[in-house]
């Protein structure tokens, strides 16, 4: 596999200035750095080139479960080389049986002395191959031959692609191939691989913890690469925004309104064309915000000194992580469609650049766990698990800002009071639903779980756009940088008025809409 | 394809006001991370460079804790 021209370069510059180990554990030579501090520089890349980051991505997962559960011998093996990025990781669960139902994994694994042998086929493993690092360190869901059926008999595995002797170094080449690479949508230069295990005696395989456990260490580490693909959907978002103001600001087109003569304007002087880019500029805001305050709640999860809060920590960590996977990928993909409109039909051809973050953006709602999977997460094991405790404690304080908006003496503030105590009822309303039916009727509840997802993710928005607001507000009386805090009000007012009014929608959608989408039978499709 | 400029203002405005990273700082096991730090992090990756690497920044800006935390 030859990656594109210049991403091998791109690649060793990246881990030549210590990046990939940004915050990875100090003992294998990363900068342990706090999740929130690390949210911007992804965003970054991510907005760069999604395609390119997702190298580093998987590599990140593959040392989060090891550091969690790999003994202490795979740590000093794996670690360090993984915290470099000098060896990169990947991630192996899907097979063409077993996608979102991994209960169907067929990968054999068979013990031999201190290995495994492993021989079955992987597919879409992104970065499944490639020429940017030494060496490729698989991480494999497989089945050991008496293990249990379903869920409760999948092992993990470690499958480096080439062999790494105890000192360290590389041995031989293991089973492992790619077998052919994806066409698709978008991150074109991204190798999404077929992986075939043990063609010949079957590939080397070393067990993570314990037989039969390995489904749940991945939901150990699926928070975290969850809210990777969450920050992707902020970083294209962001890109696609960008993208679409530089051609709003250049392209000349038509007059301002109600101008018969003079100059033609640039068509960021048409109304519509505002309401497009600030719609696209206020969801990224609002994406940006609620997902780096849920990474600060993973940082405190794991490292406040008080044990009470920590669970605190946790349970909001738990609760906001399908929302920002969901609401922020389903978000992206609907911000690049509107900066595809923007560039009206410059916009629907390729050159212009626009349709490339669309075509990105549309693999985000799907991988790490669809936005219908990230529902069924949010509604079961989060909001009816704990009967919605953390939901109603946000919920809390969202209404805490009632008093503080309603006090505010720039009508740009106030004005948004309406919108967000609107939004707070609406999620109230929707989640004692969900509370309420989860028990008797949980084919219901799956029925109208994602809208429940979205209502969650634009209340969330409005909550955390208010508290942008009210901020923003006392900045400005202190005589802060004016330009930057007016704009950010003003962008918190549109989202409160052009966007928290679909929390009505939504929830009307949650709280009514289930018997109609399971009335119809399967004929009758 | 337009030209990216990182939203380094916005990051910052959610990052120190918005999320509050004092909340972080406190915390002991986060205690060498210094405002200069955060604030330094973001700004480098545009001009990725091993003269401009993680490891230098941290060792400019990190409080002096445990120098065998800083490469």
């Amino acid at each position: 596999m030859t990656t594109p021209q210049g991403f091998k370069d791109a690649y060793q510059q990246f881990i030549a200035g210590g990046w990939n180990g940004l915050s990875g554990d100090t003992a294998f030579g990363g900068q342990g750095l706090p999740h929130v501090v690390a949210m911007p520089v992804q965003e970054m890349w991510n907005s760069a080139n999604m395609a390119f980051c997702l190298c580093p991505m998987l590599t990140s997962g593959v040392l989060e479960a090891l550091k969690l559960i790999g003994t202490a011998e795979q740590k000093a093996l794996y670690l360090p080389k993984l915290t470099a990025g000098t060896w990169a990781g990947t991630m192996n669960l899907t097979e063409p049986q077993a996608g979102s139902d991994l209960s169907a994994v067929r990968t054999r694994a068979v013990p031999e002395g201190d290995h495994y042998r492993l021989h079955g086929t992987k597919i879409f493993i992104t970065w499944g191959e490639h020429d940017m690092a030494e060496n490729i360190v698989h991480l494999v869901l497989a089945r050991t031959p008496d293990a249990p059926e379903g869920v409760k008999g999948i092992s993990l595995f470690i499958v480096p692609k080439f062999l790494v002797n105890a000192d360290g170094s590389l041995g031989e080449r293991n089973d492992v191939k790619c077998v052919s690479i994806e066409h698709k949508l978008g991150i074109n230069a991204s190798p999404t691989c077929v992986l075939a295990y043990g063609d010949s005696k079957g590939a080397v395989g070393y067990l993570v913890g314990e037989e039969n456990r390995g489904l749940e260490y991945m939901f150990i580490m699926m928070n975290h690469a969850r809210l990777g693909v969450g920050l992707e959907g902020v970083a294209i978002a962001e890109r696609a925004y960008q993208h679409a103001r530089e051609y709003a600001k250049t392209r000349v087109q038509g007059r301002a309104i109600g101008q018969r003569s003079g100059d033609r304007v640039t068509i960021i002087h048409h109304p519509d064309v505002k309401r497009m880019l600030l719609m696209m500029k206020a969801q990224a805001e609002a994406m940006r915000a609620v997902a780096y305050t849920a990474s600060a709640a993973l940082d405190k999860s794991r490292h406040h000194p008080d044990d009470k809060e920590r669970r605190r920590q946790q349970a909001l960590v738990d609760f906001l992580i399908p929302i920002v996977k969901g609401w922020c990928t389903e978000q992206c993909v609907e911000v690049a469609s509107t900066g595809v409109q923007i560039h009206g039909g410059m916009g629907f051809v390729e050159e212009t650049g626009a349709a490339q973050y669309l075509r990105d953006a549309r693999i985000t709602t799907i991988y790490e766990g669809t936005t219908g999977i990230q529902a069924a997460d949010l509604v079961g094991r989060k909001v009816a698990y704990e009967k919605g405790a953390t939901a109603f404690a946000i919920i809390e304080e969202m209404r805490g800002l009632d008093a503080q908006l309603s006090a505010s003496s720039n009508a740009d503030v106030a004005a948004q009071r309406e919108g967000l105590k609107r939004a707070a009822n609406a999620v109230a309303a929707a989640t004692q639903w969900i509370v309420d039916t989860f028990g008797s009727n949980p084919n219901a509840v799956a029925a109208v779980a994602v809208p429940y997802l979205k209502l969650w993710g634009t209340a969330a928005g409005g909550w955390q756009m208010a508290r942008a607001a009210l901020i923003a507000e006392r900045r400005l009386a202190d005589g802060g940088d004016a330009d930057f805090y007016r704009a950010k009000i003003a962008t918190a007012r549109f989202y409160s008025e052009h966007i928290l009014p679909l929390t009505a929608a939504l929830h009307s959608e949650v709280v009514r809409g289930a018997g109609s989408v399971l009335a119809l039978e399967e004929a009758q499709f | 394809m337009s030209a990216y400029a990182a939203p380094l203002r916005d990051m910052k405005f959610v990052i120190n006001e918005l999320v509050g990273i004092s909340d972080i700082t406190a915390m002991p096991e986060c205690a060498e991370i210094t405002g200069d730090l955060v604030d330094a992090v973001p700004m480098k990756p545009p001009n990725l460079h091993p003269a401009c690497s993680i490891h230098s920044i941290a060792l400019a800006t990190r409080k002096a804790r445990d120098s065998s935390t800083v490469r």
